[in-house]
């Protein structure tokens, strides 16, 4: 809508109830000051307006005053530059677009990265390493950029504690980007000298077949990641890893196997020596017969999880034996068994919830470390869980959360649990029309 | 006029200017040293001079 003089004069008249010669006296006067203060080189301040000016260019100059850039920009009020790309990688990276998204999720493993880059030589592994680095220099940069998220670090790291002994890895990884660089710097002056654990946990909790089918678009990442790490983690301590010093190599490919093949126990078993061959065979006919009778689902259950296990180490006779060992005879590979069991159990109830970040679901509190989809922005809280009421019958996950600016709060209304900005902005574009361009990402912001 | 430009009207004044409320998009920033920011969405006033200053001849 366009304001006019004659139109500014009407309303002023309304309101002020003053004639409208007088009013058009007046405004004339106040534009006659502006312009004389501001040829005599002074600059004239209108109070909670702005300032009226000459630039070098002989051109009328207006800032307007604090309050009045707050108001206008009350929607978007408290959001702070976030840094994406720390200095020295942005050497190397030609893409901005591209960076962005790998770099986000690096943070995570950065720094546990940098002390143990030995193990991996693939050249996904370089990669990381690159990432790693970077992050390091982002986490420094975000705490200078943005001093309030440092609070958001522990919240992710929280999830991945409970499972097991890889708690302190965790902490590092994904939080790490915005997040506070000194409790990641301290994660890392820590020693983790596992990569890749950070990262994948993050991402993906215990279970590496749930993590390959959900995740589309960090496919290339963290499928590769999520591989490499059950292999790795196994030997530490947790159950969900296997076996520790396997090349990357032989762990991506049976990844890739396990994703393709349901059943990885019957090809596998055909590569054994005959007598171990005939000893699995009769004790997986064994453990199918319990499983079955005994306990339903639970057949289920061990050859989801035993695929991947078994697939990585291709030298295999010791795992599938253990794998069927583990259910009636612990005969040989005690720990290797017991370790393998854990890795069963846990992924099963994992399977059943739904995932830690996404668009559609419920809310998941593990996934407030993430960035969500701001589709709307209010004064009044009445009217923000109104509409978020709307949006969650779609079935989005939708926080609210207000934000005080000058006595003054607003309410956003956001959907959708991401792990990074990339990942969220690739959503935003999901969404329904007004939604898909009308929207902005903000770090999720628990009150 | 700060009430309409709050409203995200757009005020025109003849002898003055003219002020209008502009959104500016969620961007990334690229710095030389290579840093890149996400610069986050904003509305800002935008003010058009159509006065010159007399001294500048």
């Amino acid at each position: 809508m366009k304001i006019n003089k004659d139109k500014l004069i009407e309303l002023l008249v309304d309101k002020t109830n003053m004639e409208k010669v007088e009013v058009e006296e007046q405004l004339q006067q106040l534009i006659q000051r502006i312009i004389d203060a501001a040829e005599r080189g002074k600059a004239l301040e209108i109070k909670e307006f702005g300032l009226f000016y000459f630039d070098e260019n002989g051109d009328l100059t207006f800032d307007p005053s604090k309050e009045l850039s707050t108001e206008i920009n009350f929607k978007y009020a408290g959001m702070e530059p976030v840094e994406l790309k720390p200095p020295r990688d942005s050497a190397s990276d030609d893409a901005v677009a591209a960076p962005d998204e790998k770099e986000e999720p690096t943070p995570k493993t950065a720094k546990p990265a940098q002390e143990s880059k030995p193990e991996s030589d693939t050249d996904e592994d370089d990669e990381e390493l690159d990432d790693i680095f970077g992050l390091d220099d982002m986490d420094e940069d975000d705490e200078e950029v943005t001093a309030g998220e440092p609070e958001e670090e522990p919240v992710s790291k929280r999830p991945f504690e409970t499972p097991a002994d890889k708690v302190d890895r965790e902490d590092d990884p994904f939080s790490g980007l915005l997040g506070d660089a000194s409790s990641k710097l301290s994660a890392s002056e820590k020693g983790f000298k596992e990569e890749p654990s950070d990262s994948d946990d993050d991402e993906v909790p215990p279970s590496p077949s749930i993590k390959d089918s959900k995740k589309d678009s960090d496919a290339e990442e963290p499928a590769g990641k999520s591989t490499k790490k059950v292999p790795e983690k196994s030997s530490p301590k947790t159950p969900a890893k296997s076996s520790p010093k396997v090349p990357a190599k032989v762990e991506t490919d049976p990844a890739v196997k396990a994703k393709k093949t349901a059943k990885p126990k019957t090809p596998s078993k055909p590569r054994r020596d005959p007598v171990m061959v005939v000893i699995s065979v009769v004790l997986v006919f064994v453990l199918v017969a319990a499983a079955f009778f005994v306990i339903p689902g639970f057949l289920e259950e061990t050859e989801q999880v035993e695929a991947p296990v078994e697939t990585p180490a291709e030298e295999p006779l010791p795992p599938t034996e253990a794998d069927a060992t583990n259910v009636l005879e612990p005969v040989e590979p005690d720990e290797e068994i017991t370790v393998e069991e854990e890795q069963v159990e846990e992924p099963a109830p994992e399977e059943t919830e739904q995932a830690r970040y996404g668009l559609m679901g419920e809310l998941v509190d593990d996934a407030n470390d993430g960035f969500s989809i701001v589709l709307h922005s209010f004064r009044q809280e009445d009217v923000a869980r109104q509409q978020a009421a709307q949006l969650a019958s779609d079935g989005y996950r939708v926080l609210v959360s207000g934000r005080t600016v000058q006595g003054q709060t607003a309410w956003r209304v956001s959907v959708g649990q991401f792990p990074t900005i990339a990942e969220a902005q690739e959503r935003a574009g999901d969404l329904p029309s007004p939604y898909n361009t009308d929207n902005f990402i903000q770090r999720i912001q628990t009150n | 006029m700060r009430e309409q430009i709050l409203n995200k009207n757009r005020v025109e004044i003849e002898d003055l200017g003219i002020f209008e409320v502009v959104h500016r998009k969620q961007h990334q920033k690229k710095y030389e040293n290579g840093r890149v920011v996400m610069i986050p969405p904003a509305d800002v006033v935008e003010f058009q001079s159509k006065v010159r200053s007399s001294n500048e001849n």
